[in-house]
């Protein structure tokens, strides 16, 4: 209840009431005030004027001497009661009362001495004069009936109180309508709001009145949706962009990430490398010794060859551990021919694959030349030909080695690429095996991490082949869905003119 | 006979290299550290020093540049075990073999022989060496 009395149209339609509440009687009263008085007024000139002229004419007609003269005298009383209201007439004169012949008889003791209009308990207006009438005192007393004039006041105030109503209904309905004319308007603009603020930005407000101060709100609130729409469109283009740079942010860290542990595992690899030669050179040594010390028939002479030969592995092991944790220092990089090195290496890739590998190669002759250390980038293309060999043993599947020339510019599509801008030889070398698990990928140049068979590879070809890409300032990234194979792509840098001319070549 | 000083940390490396080398029929003297290494040069000369490079206190390339003042026409033979080294080995920024190696040159090394090497190749550095 009292949220309804809440509303603009309640308080409107209340203040109207309280208003006409207390207008309206006032009013009422206000009119009947001044009708009863106009008309009283009226009334009472028109019985005093008529009384004073009644009276002037008998004060004239000094004919009181004979009793015939008397009745003629008194005749005149008879006019009160011609053309007039009059109900009342009687002359007294000493104690001697005469009345009019036309007086109805029941008014014969109703005189009093009261000259008030209509609050007197009948409807007869009572007034008496005295008469100029020499040797005599003389009294003329008067009655006029009130009643066609109270009568007219009635119908005067009933008038009143049909207009007034007549007021207030209009009035009412004019409020009604003014109220209605607020609120809708309102209600409009709050349902479109609402349509803006579940997000249907494109809702235009409007408010279907011509109410200038309606107008212009819904103008200035049209303003505010029309700026708060940019700023929205704002915020999200910023949030959008905010998260592009948080998504990339993460792919930085996560490759800033993979490289250090990279790093610190070559470091650790390196340092017991270095024990570990430090071991394996007296067991060379010593093995040596004791073979020299047997005669050539000895039987223990074969453990002690078996020794060497293992002895000789571990150095090639390490030998591995260390390729993949050096740094470029120690290459011997001359521009080279990528094309040929590649090919050089392909001849010998075609003789070691068994005919269940079909081996089909696509490069770009033009490729130029690269910076590089022949025998490693060899290396390199045969670890990662043997990693697709093994991908495939069980089935056989395509092998396939491209090459071509890429150029990485600042804008390029090459994010994931720790490169320089410039051009680049890319090697690519693919299998059609059982490809790389995802959960894996981030490990597979670790040194020593293998998901081939145990005795089936060392784990150190694909880290051996990282240590020669980064030695060489190049990258290397892979491509793989698990069961579609995948493809690794090395990225060496092609010699610039000025890196090429202290190597003496033309 | 040739005179050859072994300087190295290791106990087993100077132990084998004494053996491979007496039975060469060369006259060896070892020693554990570089400074006594440097004092047996100076109470004894040797034809050939071949030291390790790294090794704790006095490392191989202070050995050999303090012996080079020393002794000008020493022939010395570096040797290393390749990786990192020393109480740093496993941080990141520990200096490499590489840079080691290339520093033994400069320092005066004649030959530098990377470590694990069979018998031949440290009897063929000797060999050339002391026939020079």
């Amino acid at each position: 209840m009292a949220g309804k009395l809440n509303t603009l149209r309640a308080r409107l339609i209340m203040v109207a009431l309280a208003v006409h509440a207390m207008l309206l009687p006032a009013l009422f009263f206000g009119v009947m005030f001044i009708v009863e008085n106009s008309h009283r007024d009226v009334f009472v000139n028109d019985v005093r004027t008529h009384s004073r002229f009644l009276a002037d004419i008998l004060s004239s007609q000094q004919i009181l001497d004979s009793s015939q003269d008397l009745i003629a005298w008194l005749d005149w009383l008879d006019s009160v009661f011609l053309g007039s209201n009059g109900v009342y007439a009687e002359v007294l004169i000493g104690e001697q009362r005469f009345f009019s012949t036309l007086m109805d008889e029941t008014y014969f003791d109703k005189f009093k001495e009261d000259f008030h209009f209509g609050d007197h308990g009948d409807d007869v207006y009572y007034l008496s004069m005295p008469l100029d009438i020499p040797g005599h005192q003389a009294i003329l007393r008067l009655g006029f009936d009130e009643s066609l004039t109270l009568e007219e006041i009635g119908r005067a105030g009933l008038r009143t109180v049909y207009a007034l109503s007549a007021y207030l209904v209009i009035s009412l309905l004019l409020l009604v309508l003014l109220a209605v004319g607020l609120t809708r308007p309102l209600k409009t603009l709050q349902r479109d709001s609402r349509a803006i603020a579940s997000g249907d930005y494109d809702t235009r407000l409007r408010v279907g009145t011509r109410v200038r101060e309606f107008r212009d709100l819904a103008k200035d609130l049209d303003l505010m949706r029309d700026a708060l729409v940019g700023i929205n469109e704002r915020l999200r283009a910023e949030i959008t962009e905010h998260l592009a740079t948080e998504q990339q942010r993460q792919t930085l860290q996560a490759q800033l990430h993979h490289a250090k542990r990279l790093e610190t595992v070559g470091t650790l690899a390196s340092g017991i490398a270095h024990e570990f030669n430090n071991i394996l050179l007296p067991i060379i040594l010593y093995t040596d010794l004791a073979l020299e010390d047997l005669p050539q028939d000895n039987p223990i002479r074969a453990n002690l060859e078996r020794v060497m030969k293992l002895a000789n592995r571990a150095k090639e092991v390490i030998g591995q551990v260390l390729t993949f944790s050096r740094k470029s220092v120690e290459s011997r990089q001359e521009p080279s021919d990528v094309v040929s090195v590649v090919k050089e290496s392909l001849s010998l890739v075609r003789a070691l694959m068994p005919a269940t590998i079909d081996i089909q190669t696509n490069i770009d002759e033009k490729c130029g030349r690269v910076l590089v250390d022949a025998t490693e980038v060899q290396q390199l293309i045969m670890n990662l030909c043997s990693n697709a060999f093994q991908a495939m043993t069980e089935k056989g599947g395509r092998l396939t080695i491209d090459v071509c020339d890429v150029a990485i510019d600042e804008d390029s599509d090459h994010m994931s690429l720790r490169l320089e801008p410039g051009h680049y030889a890319r090697i690519s070398v693919g299998d059609s095996g059982k490809g790389i698990d995802p959960v894996i990928r981030e490990r597979i140049f670790e040194p020593f991490f293998t998901t081939g068979e145990v005795g089936k590879g060392t784990g150190l070809g694909l880290s051996v082949v990282h240590g020669i890409v980064v030695s060489h300032g190049g990258d290397i990234t892979v491509d793989s869905t698990p069961g579609h194979g995948c493809t690794f792509h090395v990225y060496l840098p092609q010699a610039t003119l000025s890196s090429e001319l202290p190597a003496g070549h033309s | 006979m040739p005179r050859v000083l072994i300087i190295d940390d290791e106990e087993d490396i100077r132990d084998v290299f004494y053996e491979v080398l007496s039975r060469a029929g060369f006259e060896v003297d070892v020693a554990s550290t570089g400074d006594e290494g440097i004092d047996k040069l100076r109470s004894k000369p040797a034809d050939v020093i071949v030291t390790d490079i790294i090794m704790p206190g006095k490392d191989g390339v202070a050995t050999i540049r303090e012996i080079r003042k020393e002794f000008p026409d020493a022939k010395i033979i570096a040797i290393s075990g390749g990786g990192n080294f020393g109480s740093n080995a496993y941080e990141p920024n520990a200096i490499k073999t590489t840079a080691y190696l290339a520093a033994a040159g400069e320092a005066g090394a004649d030959v530098i022989l990377p470590k694990p090497f069979d018998r031949e190749a440290l009897m063929e550095a000797i060999r050339t060496l002391t026939a020079g």
